[in-house]
């Protein structure tokens, strides 16, 4: 209170100020009612996406608290191809976080190298006794499918490479369906002058050779005219030829590769593009954009081979009439890629691949809780407990599931 | 007291005493470290336990019902714990709020941490969390609330003379009743 | 003393459960009056507090308990008698199980005499006014006692810091009292009640007045001496939980812990009471304006069961209105230091209310 202020002003300010606040609105929240609005990367409960962990026990030992469980058991993969060679991997049978001992550090999720561990924002899982907290693989499947998506992107905030580069493929098999066209109408009108002009003429298709000797007579017309000595009007004349006969050889063999195409088509395979160019079209952009001029020139490489190349597959693929979708195996892995915000905790998560590199953990098997029978009643008879043979066969279910989906796909 | 733990009640009376100790839950808050400040935000205008009984800082244990356990409990502070919940009238109830209070979290291995506050006293609702948010706690208090609601204060009692510490082991109600 | 409301000249007006001629009727209709009022008004008080404390910190108190939280108190009541009884082995027995009884029974007693209408009362006595006051500080007994017969060092500090505030703020509360009834001529209750219906300003003539209106002083100073004899925030040192746990409850559990709460609570509504009556009116809606349904002196007396109601919910109002005061200041003051708790009230309250009593003394005289 102010020195000069009348006694009890402040004890009335503090009266004021209460009754203020009778009349707002409460900022309460009506929790089992009303919820908050969890921000997307809430450490709320660790999910397990099983499909995806390849038991690498990473997380188990990275954890400070060593609140993760892991049993896994290997198993031979019969060869994919004849004759090839028999592979081991890892299958988990018991993946278990001890909610109570976790400390939220996170530390299992960041250092999961398959994208097998994710938060999730529950948190309410109380319990009446501490080993309810132990969660199994099921519980914490569950959980996987709680996970948010990713949060949008600031706005004005550059796109993730993986969707630049899908837009910018996209783009390109258009271009190239269009440059395609206009090559094949090229091509067509060089025949038409190729013919015309009678065939005639040296036409070699490698480094075209001029015989010596000949002289340019306009280029020494020219330069005797100019008052040059008769000796160098000559040896330029020489030069012109030279360069004159190369130009049109050149020209020529280029018709002809444009001939070419209709005959039998370059591999996929074969498809080498030079490296050294640029993408003008990128670069430029980039530049616009205020990227550093190195960037750009990298980036714009990079565009140029890729679009090269979608040109040439494209090619190669009209000309096939079949063939892998174009830029697929051209596309340079990136990191990004493999934490690709789609394709995060979907059942459908790993990515179809050729069947020759297909493992027991690529195929996807929908349970709905069925249980193998013998493995349940071996357990049993061994003395487990009911709840833990109920979880062990129905991992076993699965993994019969997978196999039998498997070879029926081999046989196939 | 006194004869409520002797004979079982009828079901009305159950239902009305039950539902009576539910909504009343004066809580003893026993903040030992990060934990307690989710407690607080849990006492604060914005998730205001109040709203579901939980009167919060009752002054002393013997006017409490509820001992909420957030922190980590050192080995020192035990005795503390103990000698409080002990002052505690029954019925009276336990959170052990955190990963610290369920089984010494993060200083699972320290020399000087008790290993879980349900080592020296029952435990009734384990909140996870490290630190859980304030509406976990709201959680843990409601699953709380649930099972007063169907306990038998006189089978409570009973199973406290037994066995004082493991009475949260084999509780008599388990989640999937639906909370 | 119920009994010998008929027969002795304690009693003035006469009440409306004064039926029929027998005798056992109108007591227990009586009982029932004042058992009501204690059990019901104190918590309907009890859940406005939580309930304006709530909305004053932002927060929505209790909602869970019954519609609108508001079974709240009725929660912790049915939970209190379930609780343990612990008494502590060091305490002194019989003296810890009376404290409670000794502190609750005057807080039922004062609900006798206070007023709620036109013959709603349990009995009318001449020295209601002073009757009252001498209930109310018996109350402190109790809280002395259950201090010292705790054990407890806290619970004795806070026992003893009850006996010094209540015998500081007590002198105010009383000499204030004093003056409503010099100016009012009587220490019945519903005389006071009476008085202010027809109590006028001299050259002011025809313009009705309550008691507040020339007494603001007095009313300030018997308002902050009730709250501080309640031990409400913010004169809460006796059971300042910052440096005594809980005062002179620190050792109480149970059903007797619960009967130190409702006596706070029956306190403030008794209290409140008291000021109703003292300067707010009493029955009376507003200064002037008669009560529907009411012939009597001042149009608030002779009323037919219409008015009865009115009367008894325009007082029941201006209670809560008071409590609503007290919980507001309850909400907006930090809690006071001792010395500044003994300061305010003989530097300030004292010579204040004996000052004004000794003008109004002055003035009645003259006029
Ligand atoms: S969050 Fe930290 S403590 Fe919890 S399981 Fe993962 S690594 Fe272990
Ligand atoms: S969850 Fe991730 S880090 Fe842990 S074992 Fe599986 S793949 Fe490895
Ligand atoms: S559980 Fe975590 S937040 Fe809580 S007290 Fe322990 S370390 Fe702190």
């Amino acid at each position: 209170m102010a020195q000069t202020s009348l006694p009890g002003t402040g004890l009335l300010k503090g009266l004021a100020v209460t009754v203020k606040h009778l009349f707002k609105r409460p900022a309460t929240l009506m929790y089992p009612y009303e919820r908050n609005e969890l921000a997307p990367r809430t450490r709320g409960v660790i999910a397990l996406m099983d499909e995806n962990c390849t038991v690498c026990m990473l997380c188990a030992r990275e954890c400070p608290d060593w609140c993760i469980y892991i049993d896994s058991h290997k198993e031979t993969v019969p060869p994919a191809k004849e004759g090839g060679r028999a592979r081991t991997r890892n299958v988990l049978d018991r993946f278990a976080i001890d909610f109570s001992l976790c400390m939220y550090c996170g530390i299992c999720v960041e250092v999961c190298p398959f994208d097998a561990l994710w938060w999730s924002p529950e948190f309410e899982y109380s319990e009446y006794t501490m080993d309810a907290l132990l969660h199994e693989k099921d519980k914490l499947r569950e959980w996987a499918d709680t996970v948010p998506p990713p949060p949008a992107l600031d706005e004005g905030a550059e796109a993730p490479a993986e969707v630049t580069e899908a837009i910018a493929k996209a783009e390109k098999e258009l271009e190239a369906a269009a440059q395609k066209e206009a090559d094949k109408a090229a091509a067509a009108e060089a025949a038409t002058t190729e013919a015309k002009a009678g065939g005639s003429g040296p036409k070699k298709a490698d480094e075209p050779k001029v015989a010596a000797g000949e002289i340019d007579q306009e280029t020494y017309d020219a330069l005797i005219a100019e008052g040059k000595s008769e000796r160098i009007a000559r040896s330029k004349a020489k030069a012109a030829y030279v360069k004159k006969e190369k130009a049109r050889l050149k020209a020529e063999a280029d018709a002809g590769g444009g001939d070419a195409e209709a005959a039998p088509t370059p591999k996929a395979a074969d498809i080498k593009v030079e490296a050294g160019q640029i993408d003008q079209e990128t670069y430029d952009a980039l530049i616009a954009e205020g990227k550093t001029e190195r960037m750009a020139r990298a980036k714009a490489k990079a565009a140029w081979v890729k679009k090269e190349k979608a040109r040439l597959a494209a090619e190669a693929e009209s000309a096939a009439g079949a063939g892998a979708p174009a830029g697929e195996e051209a596309e340079p892995p990136s990191p990004t890629d493999a934490a690709g915000s789609d394709q995060a905790p979907s059942t459908d998560a790993p990515a179809e691949e050729p069947a020759a590199t297909r493992k027991l953990g690529d195929v996807h098997v929908e349970g709905t809780g069925e249980i193998d029978q013998e493995t349940y009643d071996a357990l049993i008879a061994e003395g487990k407990s009911e709840r833990i043979a109920r979880a062990k066969a129905k991992a076993a279910w699965v993994k019969k599931a997978k196999q039998a989906k498997l070879d029926e796909e081999g046989g196939a | 007291m006194g004869l409520m733990d002797q004979v079982e009640l009828p079901q009305p009376v159950k239902y009305v005493f039950n539902w009576g100790r539910k909504y009343s839950l004066w809580c003893f808050n026993f903040g030992l470290a990060c934990c307690a400040i989710e407690f607080i935000a849990a006492s604060t205008s914005r998730h205001d336990f109040i709203r579901h009984g939980v009167i919060p800082f009752a002054h002393g244990p013997r006017q409490a019902d509820l001992l909420v356990v957030s922190g980590t409990l050192t080995d020192k502070m035990a005795p503390a714990v103990k000698r409080l919940y002990e002052e505690m009238p029954e019925p009276k109830y336990v959170i052990s709020f955190g990963s610290c209070a369920n089984c010494g979290g993060p200083y699972w291995d320290s020399y000087s941490v008790t290993k879980g506050v349900d080592q020296i006293i029952p435990v009734d609702v384990y909140v996870p969390g490290c630190p859980p948010r304030p509406e976990a706690l709201l959680d843990g208090i409601i699953a709380l609330q649930h099972r007063i609601q169907n306990e038998s204060l006189k089978d409570r009692i009973a199973g406290r003379r037994q066995d004082p510490i493991t009475l949260g082991a084999d509780a008599p109600l388990a989640l999937e009743e639906g909370a | 003393m119920t009994v010998l409301t008929s027969t002795t000249a304690l009693a003035q007006a006469p009440s409306i459960l004064d039926v029929g001629d027998g005798v056992v009727l109108p007591i227990l209709l009586k009982v029932a009056l004042v058992l009501g009022l204690f059990f019901v008004v104190p918590l309907v008080g009890g859940y406005l507090e939580h309930k304006v404390m709530g909305r004053m910190q932002n927060r929505r108190g209790p909602v869970e308990a019954g519609p609108f939280g508001s079974l709240q108190l009725v929660a912790d009541g049915i939970k209190f008698i379930q609780k343990e009884d612990i008494i502590p082995r060091a305490a002194d027995k019989p003296m810890f199980a009376l404290a409670p009884g000794l502190a609750l029974v005057p807080a039922l007693l004062v609900f006798l005499v206070i007023p709620l209408g036109p013959g709603v009362f349990a009995v009318d006595l001449e020295l209601g006014l002073f009757y009252a006051l001498a209930i109310t500080s018996i109350s402190v007994l109790g809280i002395l006692l259950g201090g010292w017969a705790s054990a407890n060092k806290f619970s004795l500090i806070g026992g003893l810091r009850a006996g010094a505030q209540l015998i500081a703020y007590e002198l105010p509360l009383i000499i204030t009292a004093i003056t409503v009834a010099v100016m009012a001529g009587t220490l019945s209750l519903v005389g006071i009640v009476e008085a202010q219906a027809n109590f006028t300003l001299p050259g002011l003539e025809g313009f009705n007045l309550w008691f507040v209106f020339p007494q603001i002083v007095g009313f300030a100073i018997f308002f902050v001496a009730a709250m501080a004899e309640l031990s409400r925030p913010p004169f809460d040192m006796p059971i300042g939980d910052s440096e005594l746990v809980f005062g002179y409850m620190t050792e109480y559990t149970g059903i007797k812990f619960a009967m130190f709460l409702l006596t706070e609570y029956a306190g403030m509504i008794t209290m409140s009471a008291l000021m109703v009556v003292l300067f707010l009116g009493g029955w009376q809606i507003l200064p002037g304006v008669a009560t529907p349904g009411c012939e009597g002196a001042a149009g608030i007396m002779s009323c037919d069961p219409i008015g009865i109601a009115i009367s008894v919910l325009v007082t029941l109002a201006k209670i809560m209105g008071l409590v609503f005061l007290m919980v507001w200041a309850r909400v907006a003051y930090p809690r006071l230091r001792e010395d500044q708790l003994q300061r305010i009230s003989w530097l300030v309250l004292v010579p204040l209310s004996l000052a004004n009593l000794a003008f109004v003394t002055i003035l009645t005289v003259v006029l």
